[in-house]
């Protein structure tokens, strides 16, 4: 009733109650988290983290300048890092901020990672049945499908789903469904049969593309022969922000559920619609410095969340000097930081000699095809494949990478990568299966983590059948034989492993370079991508994908060790 | 006679660090031996008109600013590449003797290689800020435990806000920076091994003392028969890491009859700036000192000599490593043997050399140490002994010339 009556105030007022502490970032430690952000500090007084019972939580504090805040709001702020031992999940984790007023503020620190504040789960129903209770909350409409969720207190008794447009049936009969328990749905309604698997996830085949002006959409079920109708709260355009949508899609559905990881189709066929759709991506590229007219090799590197490895990788490319003969191509695939990296690469650009190239594209595409794009954009006929957070160990890595690439039957080189303690970070991949998901079998990096000296695989060039596209050495011409990284794996999984194994297919021979060393900072650039249930979720729907295509290949794989 | 720029990151007139005292000295002394030299001085931006330069009798200052402090970054490239850059190519040095880039940015290096590429870059080593991100203490944070090297994971301990591979660009960053260095110079061997085991190469680096302006040695004070050699004086900020607690709980240590005759004054300030529980600690130990222990405060540079005439023994109970603190070549150049802790820049300095070391950190150590100097004949063998060394100036002009 509370929150009812806040968020009709909310409404009236227009604009959400005034936020007195920012959480910049809230990140996993050995044995906590660590919280950092700031408050207002003529509001607050006082900041402590509870637990799910209201306990405070043992907290180590720093105080933080933050002067960046006050020259932006004008006012004083505090800054804080908050060191958190404690052994609970992040959402049973509340920050409560004590304001001077006597009143208190709370934030729950999963929101704060994860950014998608769910809409406070206000049971409403919406239909008028006599028999039951319930709700369409949203829907994510693509060129092919339309995927709805809500809940219905129906005990499982609704059949024959419609979905209308304006009281006109657009579909009927072609629909998938699935049904899951919710939690807030039994709190409103008690439980029993009929709230045993209230929640419903239903995902209708269109026959033609909906216009952007259905905005009203309506859901159309029946309970003993008798029709009952919904109209759906909200409606999303799912091309018009794909990962937030992908986050709603994948919200109830759990893959460690054998029920749920059975119906992977309902929640993977939209999604894939949002990132497979074929739109043309404007690019603009920046030439800097003086551009090699036959570059020995183009060495492509895709940005995303963060842009300070250009500092790093130029400063160190200047200095070594070894790769002054090739074409260095960054490829912003992150709209957000396109302005500040921008900024740092003119900044870099007086700061060394060494010339490279900027490739801005307009929208976020994706791993995958923001190396496709750079490859396109390459003028060699050598490409290096690099992540943002690679940087080479010691010299001579370009030379003996490029002559493995020489051999006819070479298809992908890979590489020996270091975590930043000179341990193992990748010797190449094998498949590995796990006991949470029977059937499917997932990328594993033997003696990851071990220290080199302990690596049973000797320091020099051998055959490798799956590498991390995190450093790959391939040609151009192979790349796109086999046409490039697959855009059905979303936002970055497997697609490298899938492009090995085409690589075999088309009769060439992937190796690794086990005496070339290079520092990969792992889980620096993708970890903004934020780690969470939604993106674990993806992985495995990724994982389907890619074992659907090459389950045979994997287990033999697997069986020959 | 060469032609040599000097790049400090502050003017001693303004900011009395060590670094700027030192590269001031350095430039009077090669001035009166014939160099033809210009001081460049970094301050902060906002000068007449928002030049990047302003002048203040025979130097320059320099005004600009650092952004970034975990890759020690300026965003300000014009005043570097292009002010500065302008300022080299016209002054055309053979050498740019730089002493500082903190409040400029790392990136002065590039940019003195860029306008002047064959001119000699030496720069002067005085701290551990490139190594270590807490402040150079090359302590950890919180448990305040020595470090012997910088690992990131440990870094990442400190500083949780950046990962451990963060830490591994930032090291490699400053090193790549530093590759436009021709010639480092370090006032200690220990700095200067700490610098090189972090990835300076070694060819380049070379230990030579700070020069110090010309200094009185006095004799020892006149006592009386069976007294002490009990006057013991602290001079430095009053902060956790220079451990003026080690030394106050040492003389609360001392048997009641010899803690009758020592007397210790505290030349130092900042005891108000300081985090509540450690100025609660210090007062408590002061209250209970009352009869031995003066809070002095603050000096100017011209009281030094009177303070040090006024003691017996200089102590140096530092908890971090120290480099080459310019209190022990004064002592020394006044005639006063130290005790020092027996870490880092103090053991060099001091230890078999220029009085007594202690297990640093324990006051225990430092109480047997205090009651065995303060005996005459300990003293007067430190006291007679120590050297005031004459050649350091030369060795610095040497190196130039030699570049």
């Amino acid at each position: 009733m509370k929150k009812t009556l806040k968020s009709v105030v909310k409404k009236l007022l227009g604009t959400p109650p005034q936020q007195h502490v920012t959480i910049d970032t809230v990140a996993r430690t050995l044995d906590g988290y660590c919280v950092i952000g700031w408050y207002f500090s003529d509001l607050v007084s006082g900041i402590k983290v509870t637990d799910a019972s209201n306990q405070p939580i043992d907290v180590l504090r720093d105080d933080i300048e933050r002067a960046d805040v006050a020259a932006v709001t004008g006012k004083q702020a505090t800054g804080f890092q908050l060191l958190l031992t404690t052994k609970v999940t992040l959402d049973e984790l509340t920050l409560v901020a004590a304001l001077k007023n006597g009143q208190s503020q709370t934030y729950s620190l999963s929101s704060a990672t994860v950014g998608t504040q769910q809409s406070l789960a206000h049971i409403q129903s919406t239909t008028n049945s006599q028999y039951c209770n319930g709700a369409c909350e949203f829907a994510i409409v693509t060129d092919t499908h339309v995927f709805i969720s809500g809940w219905l207190t129906d005990a499982q008794q609704a059949t024959s789903l419609l979905l209308n447009k304006k009281s006109r049936t657009v579909t009927e009969d072609n629909y998938e469904l699935f049904r899951f328990t919710r939690k807030d749905v039994i709190e409103a309604y008690g439980r029993g049969p009929h709230t045993s698997a209230a929640g419903y996830s239903v995902l209708f085949t269109l026959s033609e593309k909906l216009s952007q002006k259905d905005q009203q959409l309506e859901l159309e079920f029946s309970i003993d022969d008798v029709q009952e109708k919904m109209s759906v709260n909200q409606v999303f355009w799912g091309a018009e922000e794909p990962m937030m949508n992908t986050k709603r899609i994948l919200d109830n559905w759990s893959p460690t559920n054998p029920y749920h990881l059975a119906k992977a189709d309902v929640v993977s066929t939209p999604i894939l619609d949002l990132y497979t759709r074929d739109t043309k991506v404007a690019s603009t590229r920046y030439d800097f410095g003086e551009q090699i007219e036959q570059p020995q090799a183009s060495i492509i590197i895709p940005l995303y969340g963060r842009y300070d490895f250009i500092r790093y990788q130029m400063a160190h490319f200047h200095r070594s000097g070894e790769a002054r003969q090739c074409e260095i191509i960054y490829v912003i695939d992150d709209p957000s930081i396109a302005a500040p990296a921008m900024q740092l690469a003119r900044y870099m650009s007086r700061l060394v000699s060494h010339p490279f190239s900027v490739l801005k594209l307009g929208e976020n595409v994706g791993f995958g095809r923001a190396n496709n794009i750079g490859v396109e954009n390459a003028r060699s006929d050598n490409l290096i494949l690099m992540n943002s957070d690679i940087l080479p160990k010691s010299p001579g890595w370009l030379d003996k990478i490029l002559s493995s690439l020489d051999a006819d039957d070479t298809g992908i080189v890979g590489a020996r990568l270091l975590f930043e303690d000179g341990s193992i970070q990748h010797d190449g991949m094998a498949p590995v299966r796990l006991q949470e998901y029977p059937g499917l079998l997932f990328n594993d990096h033997p003696h990851k983590g071990w220290a080199v000296k302990l690596s049973p695989k000797a320091a020099e060039e051998a055959p490798c059948r799956l590498i991390t596209a995190a450093f790959w050495a391939l040609r151009k011409k192979d790349f796109q034989a086999v046409g490039g990284f697959d855009h059905a794996y979303v936002l970055g999984d497997f697609e490298d492993s899938d492009l090995c194994l085409k690589m075999e297919e088309f009769g060439k021979t992937n190796k690794i370079r086990r005496d070339v060393e290079l520092y990969h900072l792992e889980r620096q650039s993708q970890n903004l991508v934020e780690a969470g249930k939604w993106k674990h979720s993806l992985t495995i729907i990724n994982a389907i994908t890619f074992n659907k295509r090459w389950k045979q290949k994997l287990e033999a794989m697997q069986d020959a060790g | 006679m060469k032609k040599i720029l000097f790049i400090s990151h502050g003017h001693p007139e303004l900011s009395k660090g060590g670094a700027e005292v030192a590269s001031w000295n350095l430039y009077q002394q090669l001035k009166e031996q014939g160099f033809d030299c210009l001081y460049v001085a970094r301050s902060e931006p906002g000068s007449h008109g928002g030049s990047t330069f302003s002048v203040r009798g025979e130097e320059l200052l320099f005004h600009t600013a650092m952004d970034n402090w975990f890759t020690l970054s300026t965003k300000r490239l014009k005043p570097l590449f292009d002010d500065l850059g302008d300022l080299v190519r016209e002054y055309a040095p053979d050498i740019i003797h730089v002493h500082h880039y903190a409040h400029i940015g790392f990136e002065i290096f590039a940019a003195l290689r860029q306008a002047a590429p064959n001119a000699k870059i030496v720069f002067t080593l005085h701290e551990f800020m490139a190594i270590c991100m807490h402040n150079g203490q090359m302590v950890k944070k919180g448990s305040l435990k020595l470090c012997q090297q910088a690992l990131p994971a440990d870094c990442h301990r400190c500083f949780p806000q950046h990962s451990p591979g963060d830490f591994l660009l930032r090291q490699h960053y400053l090193l790549d920076q530093l590759d436009n260095v021709d010639c480092f110079v370090s006032p200690s061997h220990f700095l200067a091994k700490r610098y090189v085991d972090w990835g300076l190469p070694e060819e380049k680096m070379h230990v030579i003392e700070n020069v110090l302006p010309e200094m009185t040695s006095f004799p020892p004070a006149p006592i009386k028969d069976g007294e002490k050699r009990a006057r013991l004086a602290f001079f430095g900020q009053i902060n956790p890491y220079k451990g003026l607690d080690v030394l106050l709980n040492a003389l609360t240590l001392l048997p009641e009859n010899l803690r009758k005759q020592v007397t210790l004054d505290v030349h130092g300030a900042n005891l108000d700036k300081q985090e509540p529980s450690f100025q609660e600690k210090i007062n408590r130990q002061l209250d209970a000192l009352s009869d031995c222990v003066n809070l002095r405060g603050a000096y100017e540079s011209h009281q030094l000599p009177g303070l040090l005439a006024d003691c017996d023994w200089v102590v140096i109970p530092s908890i971090w490593w120290e480099n080459s603190p310019v209190v022990i070549q004064e002592a020394i150049a006044h005639g006063r043997p130290l005790i020092g802790s027996n870490i880092g820049g103090m053991k060099e300095k001091i230890e078999n050399i220029a009085g007594l070391t202690f297990e640093a950190r324990s006051a225990s150590s430092l109480a047997k140490t205090i009651q065995n100097a303060i005996e005459p004949e300990v003293y007067d063998r430190w006291q007679s002994s120590l050297v005031v060394r004459s050649d350091i100036l030369h060795t610095h002009i040497a190196l130039l010339n030699s570049l």
